[in-house]
């Protein structure tokens, strides 16, 4: 991974040290380095991260326990 | 880009207690400097823009579960936890407006649009970092 990258993920990352952030970190740190081997983010590359990017997404949108 | 590495590197400076803050900006700059030079394809860069901008929204998930299960959980819940939503929201708005540009036109000029986006996630980063968003087991 590319100190650049090393460094936006860490920093992310120490946002919130739980399992959730750091798992999150690595994954798309994954990610992002596949796009730097390769050419321009293929459809199946977009497509992973706006599935994780829903999930995390459906799951800050999820009501809190006595939440309207 | 360059506002939104530095706005993570800031809350993380919050963090971690470090008193040289213009280290960490130097530090910044010299990424944004390199993420320009690895990503001059626009496409590279809205999606590393958007790789960002999702472990930031990991981050506010990872608080949300964690701090407030319940609206009562603490006094903040009930309007920050909505504060966080709205910006979400916002963001999910100009990543996509970005990514569906450079999508069908991967050549051209997309800087008006991925400022538009580092903007709505710079938004999303400062809720975070104003909150005060800390590891689990530090209140």
């Amino acid at each position: 991974m590319t100190a650049a990258l090393a460094f936006i993920t860490k920093a992310s990352a120490i946002l919130v040290a739980g399992v959730n952030t750091l798992e999150a970190a690595s994954k798309i740190g994954g990610m992002i380095q596949n796009v730097l081997a390769t050419g321009n983010p293929t459809d199946e590359m977009w497509d992973n991260l706006k599935a994780f990017e829903d999930e995390q997404r459906a799951r800050l949108n999820a009501p809190m326990e006595g939440e309207n | 880009m360059r506002k939104l590495v530095l706005a993570l590197s800031a809350a993380a400076v919050l963090l971690s207690g470090c008193t040289t803050v213009q280290k960490v900006v130097s530090g910044a700059e010299t990424v944004y400097a390199k993420v320009q030079e690895y990503y001059r394809s626009a496409p590279k860069t809205v999606y590393a823009a958007r790789g960002g901008y999702a472990i930031a929204l990991a981050a506010a998930v990872q608080f949300k579960e964690t701090q407030c299960p319940s609206v009562k959980s603490h006094s903040f819940c009930a309007t920050l936890i909505p504060k966080l939503r709205q910006a979400d929201a916002q963001a999910k708005v100009a990543f996509d407006a970005a990514e569906d540009f450079v999508r069908k036109n991967p050549t051209l000029d997309a800087s008006a649009l991925i400022d538009a986006a580092t903007k709505a996630a710079l938004a999303f980063a400062q809720i975070e970092t104003l909150a005060g968003i800390k590891p689990a087991s530090g209140k």
